[in-house]
């Protein structure tokens, strides 16, 4: 994987509603708390030089892969394997979505063939333990626990 | 006013099939989470998706994000599309630009360029270009001194136009 340059993103706001963005990028190596303390200087800073009022910071990490293996011919994006986890609060569940499912990942045989996700592939029980890690969570801070169900599903384009 | 991080921050991870269609896979870390335990995660997931997915797996980014729950309202005849642009000037002898949306008038002259002298000019410029800033260009390099700074006006977009165009 390669980095490119972590970048700030501020959004201001004018008196219409319109929005425009600012692009800062920032050393690599930062951790998120340090960038987004000099974010919050230059927003600061903005305040003086700018009408607009700023609604929205963001850092972001961005990593390309640099040898990306080819896409399988005949997979599409559009065959989503759906993992549903529970999370540290009842009631809020964590929906995990992979595009592009492999069928050798997906149930053969039975009732739920072509259905559901195969809970005893070597690769599915190895991405179910990567989620519930204990590093992952749901939008709402709460940690991922557990795999209750998986689904195939079928997007439009 | 005050800006509110998210609970948590995000990790979208890109995928391509062979007929260029593009699809994503989202997952949140919790927000105090560092960067660098974030990033070591997502390359061991890197690791673990071409055994699950046929697609080719482009790359992926993390991103921490913080609201105005409650903004101050803006200025009276502010506009995004009033840039003030400064230009400078990199340790590679290459530029980068950046573009304040909404200048003040008042700090622009006559002549549409920005007056370096006041004092609200003068430390952004010292902010971007300090030994020690965070801030560099998008491929790393340092940069070094500010080379030329003046107001443009940028097309308004389809999007920013008002719905209601005609007046009354």
């Amino acid at each position: 994987m390669r980095q490119k340059q972590p970048f700030v993103s501020l959004t201001l706001a004018d008196e219409t509603g319109s929005a425009s963005k600012m692009r800062f990028w920032s050393k690599n190596g930062l951790e998120a708390a340090t960038v987004m303390g000099a974010a919050d200087n230059i927003r600061l800073l903005l305040s003086s030089l700018s009408s607009a009022v700023c609604t929205r910071q963001s850092v972001t990490y961005p990593y390309f892969n640099e040898a990306p293996a080819p896409a399988v011919p005949g997979v599409e994006v559009e065959k989503v394997g759906v993992f549903v986890f529970t999370s540290a609060t009842d009631g809020q569940y964590v929906i995990v979505e992979v595009p592009g499912i492999l069928d050798e990942c997906i149930v053969q045989d039975g009732w739920n063939a072509g259905l559901q996700i195969d809970e005893t592939n070597v690769s599915v029980i190895a991405f179910v333990e990567a989620i519930t890690s204990g590093l992952y969570c749901t939008p709402f801070g709460y940690e991922t626990l557990s795999l209750v169900g998986t689904i195939v599903e079928r997007r439009s384009k | 006013m005050a800006l509110i991080n998210r609970p948590a921050a995000d990790l979208n991870f890109k995928f391509k099939d062979e007929s260029g269609d593009t699809g994503f896979l989202g997952l949140s870390v919790p927000y105090d989470t560092l960067a660098s335990a974030a990033i070591l995660g997502a390359d061991a997931m890197m690791l673990l998706l071409p055994s699950l997915t046929g697609c080719s797996v482009e790359g992926y980014s993390l991103t921490y994000s913080k609201f105005e729950t409650a903004p101050t309202a803006p200025a009276a005849d502010s506009r995004v599309e009033h840039k003030g642009m400064f230009s400078f000037m990199t340790d590679a002898g290459k530029t980068v630009t950046y573009s304040i949306p909404g200048i003040l008038p008042s700090l622009v002259d006559a002549a549409g360029n920005i007056d370096e002298d006041q004092v609200a000019v003068a430390v952004f410029v010292t902010e971007i270009t300090a030994l020690d800033a965070v801030w560099c260009d998008s491929n790393g390099v340092d940069i070094q001194s500010l080379l030329a700074s003046y107001e443009l006006f940028r097309k308004t977009s389809r999007r920013q136009a008002p719905k209601k165009r005609r007046p009354d």
